[in-house]
């Protein structure tokens, strides 16, 4: 049982290709994400109970079911209420969606970590409540939110394999369609695995350096 | 030495707060002139911070006013008798003369120290930054700090932390500065080069409002001291007369109990 | 998009029937997943760096790839050196793995929420070390390793949906085997989801029950994040 070096040779273009897709349709999600997140978030402080309701059963079920289940729910609902989307943006939308749900409670997490005495300082010292919110509040959610984003969007580079049911052209369905053709499993997945590793893990190197960043921001 | 003034530069009257089912403070009366140091002392939950915080209207009174150098604070008074709550800008301009610094200091930890001081005068007060940067260093320098300029706050220790929050507050160019138990939160051995810096504040004829446990400043810097308990004043006297004879029986037994604490005033 | 009473009649019974299959195998792999996880936070804290190199290496390896792909390798991959394995073995072995990767890190946070000085006290009062660890640290070790491990089950049972693709009879693939005659997608996948919901709701609410019993009952002192903030 020999290494063939060559399949890898022939695959890797392929492959990187297909690691462009998903990095990029990963990137697109998360983005999206952000703003779905913001406005879960903002409708959980509204005063109406029932859109809060609505909201917890949203984000306790992308939470609590497979989010292989949600990409299948999104890709064939979509058509049947009239968007005929292709595959790529149907993951999208499931992917941001998912996402969305998390991002709202990390929103929550760092509004909260901002110590409200920093606000009072700023109130007594006579800041308007925009300048306040632009110039103490959001920085600092911000700063508090980056390494939960970035382990959040490393889990989306995971969950992107997924969309090779779907048929969106990424990393995993790209392996899939040369080992049919190539009859060499071990080399192209392991090549596969190789290659999510190294986005995965710099990506967590990556966190980990704006945390140690960030420390110097937080007090006590 | 305070200067007789006609027009106290604080002037409260019959105010009264309520936070739910507690009334924290039952009709305050209370007259500051221009330049007088006045310290508020008494056990805590009697009100003490919360009437400071009224006066720059971090809290809403239920009752009462409150004027700073004649002009009402939060409220409008509107012809025909009555008020309206003054908008966010009538407030912030009152309250740009005002100046606070907190237990808790409250630095912005994002901020460097430099940043944390030249930040309001620049977005409040429309300061250019060589101005702000230069007045800041001067304060800097005046609480000696200055080589500390570019660390952020979680670099520094409380005490530091406390003075840059002073000088912070300073950067405003304030008319009276509260100061609510500005060193509860420090270890022992940094209160005292916290209290330095308000002693210098002091002695530049600063009107300063300080609520606090030390009673050695208290009776060092005083031109007054006021005896809070219960969200009532009992007791209004020059440090002298207070610390040794004081009139109402709460503050008499107050003041028993700290000394046993802390040792002799 | 109404929801034909007969078409539910017709598929719930088959989607119940893969859901039991799912909530079967995993629980088997998450058993073996958990012992494996124990044996692989004790090599983390070994003496011997090749020991501890290697766990760290393996669960590192689980956690930056993607389940699927792990899937893929063991099913397809690993029958081209000669181990054949058919769907359900495969599912197991690739389940345990994964969810031995990410048990044994709520292990070892948990081990680590326990202060150093409570083994040590024990020690000098003579106790020998298991009978501390027995008595002293897995109690304490508790209030930390609940909530997190309960996460971590569910997310097992989430992610154990993917293994439908190798044809793993479970829920999601009950869910194909629904859809073969009533082509139904959106109908078929939203039962499958309440079903997968139902389930990681109770594992939750089941398990927010317990820790306020277990952890209530000691003398309140450790900081125990109490609450699976799952699902």
């Amino acid at each position: 049982m020999k290494f063939d070096v060559d399949v890898v040779v022939y695959a890797l273009p392929y492959l990187l290709n297909g690691a462009k897709v998903t990095l990029s349709m990963s990137l697109l999600a998360i983005l999206l994400g952000v703003p779905v997140g913001i406005g879960l978030f903002i409708g959980l402080q509204s005063s109406g109970v029932i859109l809060r309701k609505v909201i917890g059963l949203y984000i306790s079920f992308a939470r609590g079911t497979p989010l292989f289940i949600q990409i299948l729910i999104v890709y064939y609902l979509l058509p049947s209420i009239g968007l005929d989307i292709s595959s790529y943006f149907a993951a999208v939308i499931a992917l941001s969606l998912n996402s969305g749900a998390y991002i709202s409670e990390m929103i929550r997490g760092g509004l909260t970590a901002v110590p409200k005495g920093q606000i009072e300082a700023a109130r007594a010292l006579a800041m308007p409540r925009r300048l306040i919110w632009r110039r103490i509040a959001l920085p600092q959610i911000f700063a508090l939110i980056l390494p939960p984003l970035t382990v959040e969007f490393t889990a989306l580079l995971k969950a992107s394999a997924l969309v090779s049911v779907i048929g969106v052209i990424e990393l995993t369905r790209t392996a899939q369609q040369i080992v049919a053709a190539t009859y060499r499993p071990i080399e192209i997945w392991l090549v596969v695995g190789a290659l999510y590793f190294v986005m995965c893990y710099a990506l967590g190197a990556l966190t980990r350096r704006i945390e140690r960043a960030t420390a110097v921001y937080r007090l006590h | 030495m305070p200067s007789p003034e006609r027009q106290p530069i604080i002037k409260v009257k019959n105010l009264h707060k309520r936070f739910g089912p507690l009334h924290v403070l039952k009709g305050i009366d209370l007259s500051v002139q221009t330049g007088e140091k006045i310290c508020i002392v008494g056990p805590s939950g009697s009100g003490k911070s919360t009437l400071l915080r009224c006066i720059n209207f971090l809290e809403e009174p239920d009752e009462g006013m409150v004027w700073l150098d004649g002009a009402p604070m939060g409220f409008i008074e509107v012809p025909g008798g009555g008020r309206r709550r003054a908008t966010e800008s009538e407030i912030n301009r009152l309250r740009a003369s005002v100046g606070m610094v907190f237990q808790s200091f409250n630095l912005w930890g994002h901020m460097t120290v430099l940043r944390n001081i030249i930040e309001a005068p620049i977005n409040v007060r429309g300061l250019d930054r060589r101005t702000a940067e230069a007045q800041a260093c001067r304060l800097l320098e005046r609480i000696g700090l200055i080589e500390k300029r570019d660390a952020y706050p979680s670099q520094l220790s409380g005490g530091q932390q406390q003075r840059v929050a002073i000088a912070r507050a300073l950067a405003m160019d304030p008319k009276i500065m509260l100061f609510d138990e500005p060193t509860s939160s420090l270890d022992p051995e940094l209160v005292g080069e916290v209290l330095e810096v308000m002693r210098s504040l002091a002695r530049d004829g600063m009107t300063m409002l300080v609520v606090t446990h030390e009673m050695g400043f208290a009776s060092e810097v005083a031109d007054r001291v006021v005896f809070m308990d219960h969200g009532a004043i009992l007791e209004e006297a020059a440090p002298a007369a207070f610390f040794r004879a004081p009139q109402n029986e709460r503050a008499a037994q107050f003041l028993a109990k700290v000394i046993r604490q802390r040792g002799a005033v | 998009m109404d929801i034909e009473l007969s078409m539910v009649t017709y598929a719930m019974p088959i989607l119940l029937k893969g859901m039991a299959n799912t909530i079967l195998f995993c629980s088997v792999s998450m058993v073996i997943g958990f012992v494996l996880a124990v044996g692989i936070a004790l090599a983390r804290f070994s003496r011997h760096a090749v020991l501890r190199r290697s766990a760290q290496w393996f669960v590192e390896l689980i956690r930056n790839t993607p389940f699927l792909v792990q899937a893929f390798l063991v099913f397809f991959a690993l029958p081209k050196l000669g181990v054949r394995f058919n769907a359900t073995t495969a599912g197991i072995l690739v389940l345990s793995l994964y969810a031995a990767a990410y048990f044994t890190e709520s292990i070892r946070g948990a081990i680590l929420s326990v202060p150093k000085g409570q083994m040590e006290a024990a020690r000098a009062v003579g106790m020998p070390y298991f009978r501390a660890m027995r008595r002293i640290v897995f109690p304490q070790m508790l209030g930390y390793l609940l909530p997190s491990l309960t996460n971590q089950v569910i997310g097992v049972i989430k992610e154990s949906a993917a293994l439908s693709v190798i044809s793993v009879p479970e829920a999601a693939m009950a869910a194909q085997v629904v859809l073969g005659v009533s082509f139904n997608p959106v109908d078929t996948y939203i039962m499958v989801a309440l079903l997968y919901w139902l389930v990681t709701a109770t594992i939750a609410a089941v398990m927010l029950r317990v820790e306020r019993r277990v952890l209530t009952r000691r003398p309140g002192k450790s900081a125990a994040p109490v609450g699976a903030s799952a699902a």
